[in-house]
């Protein structure tokens, strides 16, 4: 089984990026890939918990995240670096995730097959 | 083929945060490659790294001439071979 590692850097909502980074997240799962997601950098921003898209048409990015673990989406990762860097802790989060470092980020890749930044 | 990553950074040092992300998560045998206005970053060298600059981006900004002499300029067949070499390349943008 192949695996991908996603690395998520853009906040949700001002562009596509994040939309799209999950797309292929689910896409690549529903296909049998092993995909793991992590988040850093502005991409933080799109865990933080209490998004809410009623009055914008915008497609909500947290209830769309929530959805990873039923994909078999694991481990979801994030830099806890970008976090403290955004005045964020892991409470301000709206699902349970794995904390690295920036620095751990190189040695991450070398375990995934594939490995995807957006 | 070489188990470090080659990052490939895409946008300009002092409008995007991409270069000093990079930097902050890459490991010091990691070689970088700057491309499109990340070019803007080579007038003096950012980091201890190996850097490469993409030739056609520096000549259309004029650059050419204000690369610093630790940085390797390449043109787009290297950037092939170069990607071909590392096992995981990463883009910053």
């Amino acid at each position: 089984m192949a695996s991908l590692l996603m690395i998520c850097r853009k906040a949700p909502y001002g562009s596509s990026y994040a939309r799209e980074a999950i797309d292929i997240a689910l896409a690549a799962s529903a296909f049998e890939v092993k995909v793991a997601m992590l988040f850093t950098d502005d991409g933080v921003l799109q865990l933080l918990k209490g998004q809410n898209t009623a009055n914008t048409g915008s497609k909500n990015v947290e209830a769309v995240l929530s959805s990873l673990p039923l994909y078999e989406v694991a481990p979801i990762l994030v830099n806890e670096d970008a976090l403290a860097q955004r005045n964020l802790i892991v409470s301000d989060l709206n699902m349970a995730v794995e904390l690295c470092r920036a620095r751990d980020i190189s040695a991450l890749c070398e375990q995934y097959d594939r490995v995807l930044s957006i | 083929m070489n188990n470090a990553t080659l990052h490939l950074v895409q946008q300009s040092p002092s409008a995007s945060s991409a270069l000093r992300d990079c930097l902050a998560s890459c490991q010091p045998a990691d070689p970088i490659v700057l491309m499109h206005d990340a070019v803007y970053a080579v007038l003096s060298k950012p980091a201890d790294n190996e850097f490469y600059a993409l030739r056609p981006d520096l000549e259309e900004r004029g650059l050419l001439d204000r690369v610093d002499k630790a940085i390797h300029i390449i043109d787009y067949p290297d950037l092939v071979t170069l990607s071909d070499r590392y096992r995981h390349n990463l883009s910053w943008f």
